[in-house]
């Protein structure tokens, strides 16, 4: 791969001869060949300066150029991707500025390819909005299942406007337009003004199904988290390779624990670890839920607490978060995980502080396993 | 600090009040030269949040004394997202950065052209760290930082991204990715600094604290020092600029380090309970620390570069007390806002009070200064000028209606305000409203 001139056209071009000039330019380099040098960033800025030449020159290409730095994203990490969205963007601005058109049709066609990574997808679709403007009007309603969460939004957002539109004028066919809307949204917001709705209309939508919320646990704690020790001390419901649930551990000040079984009655899955356990300060509890997958497949878990956390799945950790009482939402934590077929145990690890503050009381969790839009898998 | 604002609530930092004592040296008699000594010296640009060095001051240009939503608005512009981040402008540049989308996973940088408030490019990457925060902040909460050839951008989801001025990406980090640990939930917000090409990022939470220098122009870590592990959100401040050795300086709620600029080699450290919020400043020499009771420090001649002896206390005062805003150094005095609006005039050679008056609202906003005026918004977006230098001292006021958490820019004769979801520029009177 070419790095930097050859010495010959760099002597002459220090020489400052004519034609020597024009051997000394860089050797015009491919698209495909400055994908490949961006997709090399590493961390810690490794390949930084190579990937930034790489950019510039990509930068400057035609716009017809734009669809293949578009799939340069596909299966890249999330910085690389961020690389190729930068050049994309000054290689689009740049030819828009020249006058040039933007490959309009290639661009949909981009958009409409599920294969193609949803951030490259969502980036093409803004570009072919902004140079046709009929394109919302005829993509948007297509994007209603769409696995690029930013596109589905937009889709989303449309229905949800006209199923509750609908609604206020005949209630029967608002109502089944908004269960269709209900069963696509994906983001919390969007799911629960669909679920509000249906209820206003005598629906019971079922939050937990949709999400994939997790509710039966079994929990066992307090194990000692003094001075904050327990996050990093292993005790025996992770330590363990098998589990005996029937065995008694010993908790915190050698209390003797049994796991206990505890199913969650909110819609949301929450489990209040003060009211299961007892209120205690400088504690770790543990719950454990089995997930049943009638194949090996790839799922997230996502995960809400206000506590410390770490997650596993079959013995594996997949999420650690040591950080206390700085807010908590719906998805707060998200961990990409491999699920086996048959019965897969996910187990997460609660760490409650010492801190005395009012505000700073809750030890809780909540839990669900969906697939990479934030549906419900089982 | 922080970056453009401070919006955490005192609720989540349960620091008690009083500053350790600390052994007080010389402690000056009168009233300091107005001069800049150790602090970066303010210019015509705004290159960062605070201005040039982080002190707030402006030079060679006038500050607008009266404003409303239609008078004396040069432009106005849409932003693509949200944000509490400050504008900085150079070289006729508006750089200010946002965030949109659910759970805010679109980070913006976008330059505007100071004149006219045209678009002039505009580019966007996705958070790789966890975007959540307290809904008052943003992950468009630190001000990017520019030294009129690049701009470098820091957002709360730990991504990093620096522009020519042209917008060619340069780099882009996610330094989440770097540090797994890191995660302040309720929004990081410090502002990265640039300095002789370098980066200066704080990344200071509960599981993973420490600082990193980065290569501006290529994006390399130079170097990282580790942190006292806890949540902060104060600027680093470039001090001795002029010096073979700058240093940056780092306040926590543990005290004042200072590490080489080139190398992150700590230099010396004090102990103190000060602001986690609040940033420093300095002016005259002297370093002023927020904290229940402000410190000013006097730094001790470096000769070799090498001296790691602890700064001497030159006054601390219960009286001088910044909240959210930082304090600011100007001519000679010190100014402070508390959190009943209490505004504060101390001399910063002896932290004498001069005068107090009580300012309207709350400020998240820092005060900025220039032409021997200074301007405090609020969060309702209400502005007080106070001209430092004569009686009457209230001589201006302005407000454009929207709710204002992010410092101003002062540059070129405008005043950049930035509101939650836009960016206007004020001038004197006559101007009038193009967009």
């Amino acid at each position: 791969m070419w790095k930097r001139p050859g010495r010959l056209p760099l002597l002459l071009a220090l020489l400052g001869i004519g034609s020597g000039c024009a051997l000394a330019a860089k050797t015009p380099r491919g698209v495909e060949a400055l994908i490949a040098q961006i997709q090399d960033v590493g961390t810690g800025g490794e390949g930084h300066a190579d990937a930034a030449e790489a950019v510039r020159e990509l930068s400057a290409k035609p716009p017809e150029a734009l669809p293949e730095i578009l799939a340069g994203m596909d299966g890249q990490t999330p910085l690389v991707r961020n690389w190729l969205s930068c050049a994309f963007e000054a290689a689009a601005e740049r030819a828009l500025a020249q006058g040039n058109k933007l490959p309009a049709e290639r661009l949909e066609s981009f958009v409409l390819d599920r294969q193609h990574e949803p951030q490259a997808r969502a980036l093409a679709y803004e570009w072919l909005s902004r140079v046709d403007g009929a394109a919302p009007g005829r993509l948007v309603p297509g994007f209603i299942n769409d696995p690029a969460t930013e596109l589905r939004r937009l889709a989303v957002e449309q229905e949800l406007d006209a199923a509750e539109k609908l609604a206020a004028a005949d209630a029967e066919a608002g109502h089944a337009r908004l269960r269709q809307v209900f069963d696509a949204a994906r983001d919390p917001d969007q799911v629960e003004r669909a679920a509000k709705k249906l209820e206003s209309l005598g629906d019971k939508p079922d939050l937990s199904a949709h999400y994939g919320v997790l509710r039966a646990w079994r929990v066992i704690g307090p194990f000692d988290n003094t001075a904050k020790v327990g996050f990093d001390a292993a005790y025996p419901p992770e330590a363990s390779t098998a589990l005996d649930l029937g065995a008694e551990q010993q908790g915190k000040s050698g209390k003797p624990l049994r796991w206990i079984e505890h199913t969650s009655t909110d819609a949301l899955g929450q489990v209040d670890l003060n009211r299961l356990i007892g209120k205690e300060k400088g504690v770790v509890a543990y719950a454990l839920a089995n997930v049943e997958s009638p194949l090996s497949r790839r799922a997230q878990v996502r995960a809400s607490s206000p506590n410390a956390v770490k997650i596993w799945v079959n013995g594996r950790l997949v999420f650690r978060r040591d950080e206390y009482h700085h807010g908590t939402e719906i998805d707060q934590h998200l961990a990409p995980v491999s699920l086996e077929r048959g019965l897969n145990q996910v187990l997460i690890k609660v760490c409650q502080n010492e801190q005395t503050d009012d505000w700073a009381q809750d030890w809780a969790f909540q839990l669900r396993v969906c697939d990479d839009t934030g549906g419900g898998i089982f | 600090m922080r970056g453009g604002t401070q919006v955490i609530t005192k609720r989540i930092l349960p620091w008690s009040a009083r500053v350790a004592a600390l052994v007080s040296a010389a402690v000056l008699g009168s009233a300091l030269a107005p001069s800049r000594a150790g602090a970066v010296e303010p210019t015509a640009e705004w290159p960062g949040w605070r201005g040039a060095g982080g002190s707030g001051v402006a030079a060679g240009t006038q500050l607008p004394t009266a404003w409303s939503a239609s008078e004396n608005v040069t432009w106005k512009i849409d932003l693509p997202g949200r944000g509490v981040s400050s504008p900085v402008v150079a070289a006729g540049r508006v750089y200010v950065t946002c965030a949109s989308g659910y759970k805010e996973k679109r980070l913006h940088v976008v330059c505007l052209d100071a004149a006219s408030g045209s678009t002039r490019w505009h580019r966007q990457i996705w958070a790789t760290g966890t975007t959540q925060c307290h809904p008052k902040t943003s992950m468009a909460a630190p001000t990017p930082v520019t030294d009129g050839g690049i701009v470098a951008a820091l957002f709360a989801s730990w991504d990093a991204a620096a522009f020519d001025a042209d917008g060619t990406l340069l780099w882009c980090r996610s330094l989440a990715r770097d540090f797994p640990a890191l995660s302040n939930q309720v929004g990081a917000a410090a502002s990265p600094v640039l300095h002789a090409r370098i980066f200066v990022c704080a990344l200071e939470t509960d599981a993973e604290a420490r600082v990193v220098g980065i290569d501006g122009r290529r994006g390399e870590t130079r170097w990282s020092v580790v942190r006292p592990a806890g949540i902060n959100w104060t600027t680093p401040l470039i001090f001795g600029a002029e010096t073979p050795e700058p240093l940056v300086l780092l306040q926590s709620s543990r005290g004042l380090s200072a590490v080489t600029l080139a190398g992150g080699i700590e230099r010396w450290s004090v102990e103190a309970k000060l602001d986690p919020i609040a940033s420093p400043t300095a002016g005259a020499g002297l370093i002023f620390a927020p904290g229940a009771s402000t410190m000013a420090l006097r730094p001790k001649p470096s000769g070799s570069g090498a001296s790691s002896a602890a700064p001497d206390v030159v006054w601390q005062s219960a009286k001088v007390r910044a909240s959210t805003a930082s304090p600011l150094f100007y001519e000679g005095r010190l100014y402070a806002v508390g959190s009943s609006g209490v505004l504060t005039c101390a001399d910063a050679g002896t932290g004498d009070v001069i005068w107090q008056e009580r300012l309207k609202g709350a400020f998240s906003a820092s005060p900025v200064a220039a032409d021997g005026k200074l301007c405090f918004i609020n969060e309702d977006g209400e502005a007080a000028i106070v001209d430092t230098r004569a009686e009457p001292r209230r001589v201006g006021t302005g407000a454009i209606g929207e709710s204002v958490l992010a410092s101003p820019a002062v540059a070129g004769g405008g005043l950049f305000i930035r509101t939650e979801r836009r960016i206007y520029r004020v001038d004197g009177k006559g101007a009038n409203a193009s967009h």
